[in-house]
């Protein structure tokens, strides 16, 4: 006699998934703190929070599907400064600085007019320079052999220091950047600021592929098991080739992006932000061998970051923000990890016991 | 080219060879550039900088690599040890600054057993999101300590004589950093390579399962090299420390990836199950004497580093290119062996 | 007697033959900075290469990208390895360098800090810009006078360990605490490492956290671009004041928009002038760095050699110079 199992509900599935959980977690620490300080809940720094944290959105989407075939890149800072360092130099070289005459309030001054190369050819050199660098990365991963940990750093050290040898020493500054450029992370579109609409773009873009495309669901596969996906005639390599590439490109983006806002590009700008996106991945759900994770998840991570970051400043603990950020960063790392080693191994149980032997 | 190696005495045939015909390429190409500056005497007084500190992170991590674990937090761990013995002394009411070193590897030996506790109670995690973790935290409680300050003032004899103090030895002035850590090497190499904890280590890196059904306590094993290496990266802060003269909490940022560099380029594996102490030091004598010589000519930090990152891609490399052809060359012969018959 | 006149002649020539050797060795100076990828110091190499033009000496400059101790050590290590024959240094922590220039200078090197200065343990001269109370009490006149007499105000600082930084904010609250200040608050002073990453993130802070702030004072470059940038951003330019030590071709837009109505500086082309004339005159003995003396600065003048509040000794360049809208044109293409 088969044994009624009761079916689950739509809504407890829905709370079965890790990300609900993840988000729940997330609104009550945005609701605490706001009880502490009424200034954090509002709207507008709700909407700086996600402003501020975009730039490590689209860089986490990218670390997610290196991840997901179980490689790691910890050269991204790097890929990010090479590629941004280029079309530095490519904007600084063409720069055209005319003084117009204008007329504000009826009264006669001057403007600086910045002109360069088109801000599209600009984007596209970024991400083509971080395309490249990612397919050095998954070739040297995929075809090289080379384990993921070892390829990266070298290749973390190299491109910083072609970034340097690129730039001949010399920081491009915001006397060298076109209006069009400064503008890329400035502009706003129906109240949202432009880092907030490239940030939804590549999410919507990666949620579709890695849901909905084959290529996508390959990486899951090839992720979960190597060998079973060759058996089933999944070109692994190619797959781990695909997601560095991927994640150059986002590293290019994410880049420029950077530069804009800083209104300086070096040839080692985003020093240590690898750590920071892995760990936006793994509070995320990402699981580091590979198989599992989530763009959600990603971008939940990253927020958590985030609004952790903002919370410290916005409490005002003992005057330098940054007090206890790091260590409560780790220590929330380590707490996310082991809280997905408890579901995990909850999980298995679970599914040990249902099994009818 | 293949016949040749395999003509070889098998002593010969090891990847340290390598490693010194490098050396010595490094050694000739930069005393011809620079002949002047790059001397065995001035060499010496320079592995001051970089061969003693990274050294002793990389002999701790050594052994971590060779059980297939990896630990990203070796530079948090010696920025927090340090910042412990710098704020214990000048805080410390008189503390004598030798307790103050003891709390300083006490710290270490702490941080490094945490890791090491959490590597082998949750092996579904990596080591290198746990030891990640452990990173921000260590930093984080040293930062928590310090703040953006940092902290100096230490006995003078710590700095001069130990940070920039030398021995005279056979007309040449020998760092007596530099006999520190030569004078622990036979020690950690006859410990790993040839006693019997050292062979369950590697015993354990090649196959944990296997070791741990053969009576390996491999749990036990994964805590003492964890706070091995949490006490080397204690001592290699320690001597860095005796050259800057202050302690800040970015002490020694970056300096686990050249820690794992140079074991991996001394032979180390980071799937386990290989290492070497003699690799390690010839890793250590090529990165330094390179380093030096690339400075003198380029006065630039970042070509330093490129090309240490080449140099590590290409030896990791070239073995797998190297065995493709190898079996491909294999699959060919075998071919047309089979077309004779 | 033929021989003794042979072996004379012979002697004679060795010698001029050496001293032509010796004379022929051009004077190597080391230069050290704060970090690499700053305009600030870019220009002060100008000077250098000015004054090089003018003395004939040779000179490498170098500095750490991370704005880190550990790493003006390394370079200055690679310098002693090079065998300069002075070192001019600004440093990025006044006690850590300590050590190792002290090692520089047993082995006969010269030591010269200039800008942000080393302890007088580790050096010979120190170079002073301008009279460091003059540049703590400019930027707080200004700024005062700016918000009108009362309000909150912030600090947006380097490093921690940057002594000209702690100098200047020393001086700073001394002179908040006279009484026409009195309605002025000094709520909190910020580190932004020099990094404009981290300072426009400490500059967002100060915005986010102190909704009544009026008035922010960054006496660093990089501080006072940055805190620019993110005033800008969040529309509040006239909003919260701002004054520091600015580049003039960095915050000329600034100065245009209001974001910043008035900063000051002084010529970093002549901080690195002037050092160089120092380092050379030491390398050449004309001076021993002893309070009292002077030595030629090229178009500079003369310099005085006074003795330091901290024991050792210094000199001055020149005062800080107010950079407006009005005038900002004429410097913003110098440096």
């Amino acid at each position: 006699m088969p044994e009624k199992t009761r079916k689950p509900g739509a809504l407890s599935a829905l709370f079965k998934q890790r990300e609900v959980g993840l988000f729940i977690i997330l609104a009550v620490l945005f609701l605490l703190v706001g009880l502490r300080n009424p200034a954090f809940t509002t709207g507008s720094n709700a909407l700086f929070i996600l402003e501020d944290t975009a730039i490590m959105m689209i860089l986490a989407l990218g670390m997610l599907c290196v991840l997901l075939v179980g490689s790691i890149d910890i050269s991204i800072a790097a890929i990010m400064a090479l590629s941004t360092m280029t079309a530095g130099i490519v904007m600084k070289q063409n720069l055209n600085i005319t003084e117009i005459q204008v007329v504000t309030d009826g009264v006669m001054g001057s403007a600086t007019l910045r002109e360069s190369t088109p801000l599209i050819l600009l984007v596209i050199i970024g991400m083509g320079v971080g395309a490249l660098c990612g397919a050095l990365n998954g070739l040297l991963i995929a075809y090289g052999r080379v384990l993921p940990i070892v390829a990266t750093l070298g290749m973390q050290y190299i491109l910083y220091g072609v970034s340097h040898v690129v730039s001949d020493g010399q920081a491009v500054y915001r006397k060298d950047m076109p209006d069009s450029f400064i503008n890329l992370s400035r502009q706003a579109f129906l109240g949202l600021n432009s880092k907030i609409w490239f940030m939804l773009v590549v999410f919507a873009v990666m949620f579709l592929f890695l849901t909905y495309s084959r290529q996508g669901r390959y990486l899951y596969a090839v992720g979960s098991n190597r060998e079973s996906a060759a058996m089933s005639g999944i070109k692994s390599p190619r797959a781990t080739l695909i997601a560095h590439i991927i994640m150059g490109m986002l590293a290019g983006l994410a880049g420029l992006l950077y530069a804009s806002r800083d209104t300086k590009i070096t040839q080692d700008m985003a020093m240590g932000y690898e750590m920071y996106i892995i760990a936006s991945c793994v509070i995320g759900g990402v699981s580091v061998s590979g198989g599992r994770g989530k763009a959600v998840g990603v971008l939940l991570g990253a927020l958590t970051m985030g609004v952790i970051n903002n919370a410290l400043t916005m409490l005002r603990l003992t005057g330098n923000s940054e007090f206890w950020k790091k260590a409560i960063q780790g220590a929330l790392i380590l707490a996310a990890v082991v809280i997905n080693v408890i579901i995990q191994r909850s999980k298995e149980r679970r599914v040990l016991r249902d099994r009818r032997i | 080219m293949e016949r040749m190696i395999s003509r070889l005495p098998k002593w010969m045939r090891r990847w340290e060879w390598i490693l010194v015909i490098l050396i010595l390429l490094v050694f000739a190409l930069f005393s011809r550039l620079q002949p002047d500056n790059y001397t065995i005497p001035k060499l010496l007084n320079q592995t001051r900088v970089y061969m003693v500190d990274v050294g002793f992170l990389a002999l701790g991590i050594l052994v971590v690599l060779i059980l297939g674990d990896i630990d990203i937090s070796i530079g948090a761990t010696a920025a927090l040890s340090v910042t412990v013995m710098a704020v214990t002394y000048n805080q410390g009411n008189g503390i004598p600054f030798l307790l103050a070193v003891a709390l300083m590897l006490l710290t270490g030996a702490l941080c490094g057993f945490v890791n090491g506790l959490l590597v082998s109670r949750f092996p579904e995690l990596f080591p290198m999101i746990i030891t990640l973790s452990t990173l921000t935290l260590y930093r984080g409680i040293a930062y928590i300590i310090l703040k953006d300050q940092s902290s100096g003032r230490f006995p003078s004899w710590y700095a001069k004589d130990l940070g920039y103090g030398s021995f005279r030895l056979f007309g040449l002035d020998v760092p007596i950093m530099l006999v520190c850590i030569l004078a622990v090497l036979p020690v950690y190499y006859i410990w790993l390579h040839k006693s019997a904890s050292g062979r369950r280590i590697f015993a354990a890196g090649t196959n944990l399962t296997a070791s741990r059904y053969s009576g390996v306590q491999t749990g036990r094993i994964k805590v003492m090299a964890f706070t091995l290496n949490g006490i080397m990266a204690a001592v290699g802060g320690f001597f860095l420390t005796s050259r800057t003269g202050s302690v800040k909490y970015t002490l020694a940022t970056g300096f686990e990836m050249q820690a794992i560099a140079i074991a991996v380029l001394g032979g180390a594996s980071t799937s386990g199950g290989r290492g070497s102490v003699i690799g390690l030091l010839l890793a250590l004598i090529l990165m330094t004497g390179l380093k030096n010589g690339l400075m003198l000519v380029y006065n630039d930090a970042f070509i330093l580093n490129l090309s240490i990152g080449l140099l590590l891609i290409l030896i990791v490399l070239i073995p797998n290119i190297a065995g493709r052809i190898r079996r491909q060359n294999t699959v060919r012969r075998q071919r047309m062996s089979l077309q004779k018959t | 007697m033929k021989k003794t006149l042979s072996l004379l002649l012979a002697l004679v020539m060795l010698l001029s033959l050496a001293s032509v050797a010796l004379a022929e060795e051009p004077i190597q100076i080391g230069v050290v900075y704060k970090q690499t990828g700053n305009p600030f110091f870019e220009a002060a190499v100008r000077g250098f290469e000015e004054a090089s033009k003018e003395l004939g000496f040779e000179f490498i400059h170098n500095g750490p990208a991370d704005s880190s101790n550990e790493g003006q050590i390394q370079i200055i290590e690679g310098y002693i390895q090079q065998g300069v024959d002075a070192i001019a240094i600004s440093a990025n922590d006044a006690a850590g360098v300590v050590s190792v220039l002290q090692s520089a200078m047993d082995q006969g090197i010269k030591v010269v800090s200039w800008d942000s200065k080393v302890e007088p343990e580790g050096r010979i001269l120190n170079i002073d810009p301008s009279v460091a109370q003059n540049i703590g009490r400019v930027q707080v006149e200004e700024i005062a006078q700016q918000i009108g007499g009362e309000g909150q105000i912030a600090v947006l600082s380097a490093g921690a360990t940057m002594d000209n930084q702690n100098t200047w904010i020393r001086y700073m609250q001394e002179e908040l605490e006279k009484p026409e200040y009195a309605k002025i608050e000094l709520v909190t002073i910020v580190y932004g490492d020099d990094l404009t990453d981290k300072s426009i993130q400490e500059m967002q802070g100060l915005i986010n956290s102190y909704p009544d702030l009026k008035g922010v004072i960054s006496p660093t470059t990089v501080g006072v671009a940055a805190a620019a940038v993110a005033i800008k951003d969040n529309g509040l330019s006239g909003k919260i004041k701002l004054t520091g030590l600015g580049l003039p071709s960095e915050m000329a837009e600034y100065l245009k928009d209001g974001t910043c109505e008035a900063m000051f500086l002084w010529n970093p082309i002549d901080l690195g002038y002037c050092a160089a004339y120092a380092s050379v005159a030491l390398v050449k003995g004309e001076i021993t760095g002893a309070a009292g003396e002077s030595f030629a600065a090229g178009r500079l003048g003369d310099k005085e050699i006074m003795e330091a509040s901290d024991g050792g000794s210094f000199t001055l360049v020149g005062d800080p110079f107010r950079f407006t809208p009005e005038n900002i044109d004429d410097w913003k293409e110098v440096y």
